[in-house]
């Protein structure tokens, strides 16, 4: 079976897409919940965008406002924005809440990106 | 090993207005803004809404925006920004030695505006409802839909507990002022005031335990201290006002702090007590933390600075000569 066209998605948004890839994707998930106004957003924008880019096409990262999505946010203990939540399929690998040290975010990402290989 | 002039460490209104000047003064200033330490870079008014008080701008101004707008300045004049934490700095030698988390960079002059954070209880359920019923700046936060004709609280005996509970009957039905022992250290002036207006009850002796709601702040748990009775007590707002902690870990040991660990200046200069380092803003400042006062005092520093590395420069070709 030839792969499905969610596969090839690096930056999405949104529950559904988040749905489509943990059904049709082998690979790892960053899901980055966010909400207006949010400086701490702001300032991890750009670091997430350069860590998933880094791995060429081995992550996905779907980016979730909390505050139109609160039920989901709410399912996965998201309180606070930003947070980051791995997936692998439906399950969770990691949650990293608030703005924390740039390396953690990338030795997140590292770690399951070689851990799926 | 490339040396630069000025480092600048922080990121708001000090910060950014020093990197303006240096900028114009063509000293190429390295801006670190940082990441996750003390506050997101920009500073303090990133978190707050309408900065009605700036001047400049009869209509109000967002906090956020301003920012932007004043490092878009900063870069407009050649400030190189590093969104990177600054964790460890070394005076001992010369130049100065400024490590970050992903980046080394040596200086000949520094200046200092990290700021200052708000202190909080950490309080149970404290973190749910930041900036959903519990603050730290009435005067942020007090206008909000969330408190207008509401029961509202702040934390402190001092000053600026008193001035932010006064600010709140403005907006709020009624103001509970929850004081820890049975006096106030504010003015005589602020307690008359607070004591004879009728829609503030100060509670002595008072400590809030704990923090509940749902998805906003409902209710807190309040601890009577002679008797130990704990009572709830319904709010939609509960304001801390016990005091700033000026960002200055990574200053101990090398400069001379006061005892609250704010930098200490030197007079009417912001040089502290090493030459080639200045500081502006709020780390050094506890009494009047305002933005334009930070901006003001940031552009001190630089003036400054600039004045001492012409010097410098002057007197070490004089040494050559």
């Amino acid at each position: 079976m030839s792969e499905s066209l969610s596969s090839h998605i690096i930056f999405g948004e949104g529950r559904n897409t988040l749905q489509q890839l943990q059904q049709e994707s082998e690979n790892p998930i960053l899901v980055k919940f966010v909400a207006p106004h949010c400086p701490s957003c702001e300032t991890l924008a750009p670091v997430l965008q350069q860590i998933v880019t880094d791995q060429a096409g081995k992550v996905h990262m779907v980016t979730i406002d909390m505050t139109e999505d609160p039920e989901l946010a709410m399912a996965l203990g998201v309180r606070s924005a930003p947070t980051v939540v791995l997936f692998k399929k439906t399950t969770v690998l990691e949650r990293i809440a608030g703005l924390k040290p740039k390396i953690l975010y990338f030795e997140a990402v590292q770690k399951i990106v070689s851990r799926s290989q | 090993m490339p040396i630069a002039k000025l480092v600048i460490i922080g990121s708001g209104p000090a910060g950014y207005t020093a990197a303006i000047y240096a900028g114009r003064a063509q000293l190429k200033p390295i801006v670190f803004e940082g990441f996750e330490a003390g506050g997101v870079p920009g500073g303090q008014l990133m978190t707050t809404t309408d900065v009605e008080n700036f001047p400049g701008f009869p209509a109000g101004i967002q906090g956020p925006y301003l920012m932007h707008q004043m490092r878009q300045q900063a870069l407009r004049w050649g400030a190189q920004c590093m969104t990177d934490d600054v964790v460890d700095v070394d005076f001992s030698q010369r130049p100065f030695r400024i490590t970050a988390a992903e980046q080394v960079v040596y200086a000949h002059a520094v200046i200092i505006g990290t700021g200052a954070t708000a202190q909080r209880l950490h309080l149970p359920g404290e973190e749910a409802f930041w900036n959903n019923g519990i603050s730290a700046c009435a005067i942020c936060d007090g206008a909000s839909p969330l408190f207008k004709g509401a029961e509202v609280a702040v934390v402190g005996g001092g000053d600026s507990a008193a001035e932010e509970a006064l600010y709140l009957t403005k907006y709020a039905r009624k103001v509970h002022l929850l004081v820890r022992r049975d006096r106030l250290r504010a003015s005589k002036t602020m307690q008359d005031r607070l004591l004879n207006h009728h829609q503030i009850q100060v509670r002595w002796n008072c400590i809030p335990l704990s923090s509940h709601g749902d998805d906003v702040l409902r209710w807190i748990r309040v601890q009577d201290v002679p008797t130990g009775a704990v009572s709830e007590l319904p709010l939609s707002g509960l304001f801390y006002a016990i005091g700033h902690t000026p960002n200055t870990q990574l200053f101990q040991n090398q400069l001379m702090l006061d005892q609250a660990g704010y930098i200490q200046t030197n007079g009417k200069s912001t040089a502290t007590n090493i030459p080639g380092v200045w500081a502006a803003g709020d780390v050094q400042d506890h009494h009047y933390r305002q933005a334009i006062t930070a901006a003001g005092t940031g552009c001190m520093a630089a003036l400054e600075a600039e004045r001492w590395l012409a010097e410098q420069t002057a007197g070490s070709i004089l040494a050559a000569a």
